[in-house]
């Protein structure tokens, strides 16, 4: 399968096949000096000492972590979820033909995505109350990554809705479907494929907003690998960890929502690139 | 006998904006009937075709369809399309549904028939159009006239009364030309109600029943497909015919 760079540009001739070989080999060089540098200066100020990375092999602490890593991930898979179902309603809306639907959803769209997350999240702590609304601090954290992601993936979505060849449509509604259901059946599927990279990076965006959890005392990785950091002193071990994990986790989330999509909306043609 | 045309467009009128696209345009079309509209780019052809299904909405005149008015919007107007195929000059598949997909895919939503009753019939259809080993495939990984066959199919598959072709020849590959028009004289010949809009003479001889010569949003000639070739009243289609006939 070839990719889409591969497609974009003319294979390469010897000389160029060369020259590929040789750049590749030079930054391969240049980045295992680089890493083990860094690796050395660290080790030489007694970063990299056994005794600095035991506390890891310690049941509470591994438990700590770990009750951590749900933690960060409930409140992201929920907030995830409730973001791409309010963004696909909102970006629904704005294809309404009711000009003041339109109108209202862009407005919303418009403040909520301007507000800063950690803005939002002040907004529940201090205003909810106000109304009765009790809210534990794992609902106040998924309301505001809620609201503020949902305005971005709408955004996103209806972007790549608009961009759909107007023939879809049109072919859809002479074959005697209604509007609705040709926007249901035939653009949605095709307007969340071509949506997919960026949908995948506001997703782990909003993962990484979790962290905001603090402010609420929310016990999310980043929250705990700082206790944890503070009680034993080392900090900069807990914090490596913490990147360690955050890596592995957005890395596995867009690879299972990449693999996830394209088999839900496959067209037989190897990337989104080449696909209208 | 009264007439019982299929279709009649009465006094029909369309502006986009300023634009007077279609100018009073007046036409019946007989069950069993095919016209072939013809003219220069930008006359109006598709927007007239367009009209018949609901695509476009006009603001004058009327259109009635099997002795029912067009309807103006909704589930009456999804139903009205339902029983008009329309062929599209970029075919319009689905990108992401197989061969096979696209073509159930109306009956199965619209008609709501059995998955294997829809099949049954696709088969029949795509053997019919000489493209039954490319079921499985995607539309992109067809050449454009597999492609159109398919979009055909799909149409067809409803059972229409009335199929609309908006210039399906022409975004095709020259050699892939002749087999979409076989299946469109094919159909001709088994008595299907068709609005043809297309520059194939060949096929406007062999199968129109009637031409409509169109310019600037007015019919301004309708006449046997000989009779207009051959001596077309009007000096705008004489210039519209010497033109096509020297490129
Ligand atoms: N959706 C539209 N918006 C504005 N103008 C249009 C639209 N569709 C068609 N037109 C205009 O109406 C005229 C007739 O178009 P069309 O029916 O497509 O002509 P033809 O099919 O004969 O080439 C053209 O001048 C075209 O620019
Ligand atoms: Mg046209």
């Amino acid at each position: 399968m070839t990719s889409a760079v591969d497609r974009m540009f003319d294979p390469p001739g010897p000389r160029g096949r060369r020259t590929i070989r040789l750049v590749s080999i030079a930054s391969a060089v240049v980045l295992i000096v680089l890493v083990a540098a860094l690796l050395y200066v660290f080790g030489r100020s007694g970063g990299l000492d056994a005794d600095r990375w035991s506390i890891f092999e310690s049941a509470g602490v591994l438990k700590l972590l770990a009750k951590a890593l749900l933690a960060t991930i409930r409140a992201a898979l929920a907030a995830g979820v409730a973001a791409m179902v309010l963004g696909t309603i909102l970006a629904l809306l704005r294809l309404s033909r009711m000009s003041w639907i339109r109108g209202m959803v862009a407005a919303y769209v418009e403040v909520t995505r301007s507000l800063p997350t950690l803005l939002v999240l002040y907004f529940t702590i201090l205003m909810l109350p106000n109304y009765g609304v009790r809210l534990p601090v794992y609902w106040q954290l998924v309301l505001a990554l809620t609201v503020t992601n949902a305005a971005m993936i709408s955004e996103i979505l209806r972007a790549s809705l608009l961009a759909l060849p107007k023939g879809q449509l049109e072919a859809s509604l002479s074959l005697g479907l209604t509007r609705p259901r040709s926007i249901w059946y035939i653009l949605l599927p095709q307007g969340f494929r071509a949506a997919l990279p960026a949908l995948v990076a506001q997703l782990i965006y909003l993962l990484k907003g979790t962290v905001l959890g603090y402010v609420i005392s929310y016990e999310e990785l980043l929250y705990s690998s700082r206790m944890i950091g503070e009680y034993t002193g080392f900090l900069l071990q807990s914090f490596l960890v913490a990147t360690l994990i955050y890596l592995a986790v957005n890395t596995a989330l867009s690879l299972v929502l990449s693999a996830l999509v394209r088999r839900i909306t496959d067209t037989g043609r190897s990337n989104a690139l080449i696909d209208n | 006998m009264p007439r019982d045309p299929l279709v009649r467009l009465e006094n029909v009128e369309k502006h986009f904006g300023r634009h007077h696209a279609l100018k009073s345009i007046n036409l019946e079309i007989d069950r069993g009937e095919v016209i072939v509209v013809i003219g220069p780019s930008g006359s109006g052809k598709s927007t007239l075709c367009r009209t018949m299904n609901g695509l476009e909405r006009i603001d004058g005149g009327t259109i009635t369809i099997d002795g029912q008015p067009l309807p103006e919007e909704g589930r009456a107007l999804a139903r009205l399309r339902a029983e008009v195929g329309m062929v599209f000059q970029q075919f319009n598949l689905f990108p992401n549904k197989t061969v096979l997909e696209n073509i159930i895919f109306a009956p199965r939503k619209v008609q709501r028939q059995s998955k294997t009753d829809a099949i049954e019939k696709a088969r029949q259809l795509l053997a019919r159009f000489g493209v039954a080993d490319q079921q499985e495939k995607f539309p992109a990984q067809l050449s454009g006239g597999q492609q159109q066959r398919v979009a055909i199919a799909r149409a067809l598959i409803m059972e229409p009364k009335l199929m609309l072709f908006d210039e399906a020849t022409s975004a095709l590959d020259p050699e892939m030309v002749r087999g979409v028009l076989d299946i469109m004289q094919q159909l001709a010949a088994e008595g299907m109600t068709m609005v043809v809009v297309t520059h194939e003479m060949g096929f406007a001889r062999a199968s129109a029943d009637r031409v409509v010569f169109m310019d600037q949003g007015q019919i301004v000639e309708i006449a046997a497909p000989n009779t207009f070739f051959d001596s077309p009243r009007s000096e705008r289609a004489n210039m519209f015919l010497r033109d096509i006939l020297r490129n």
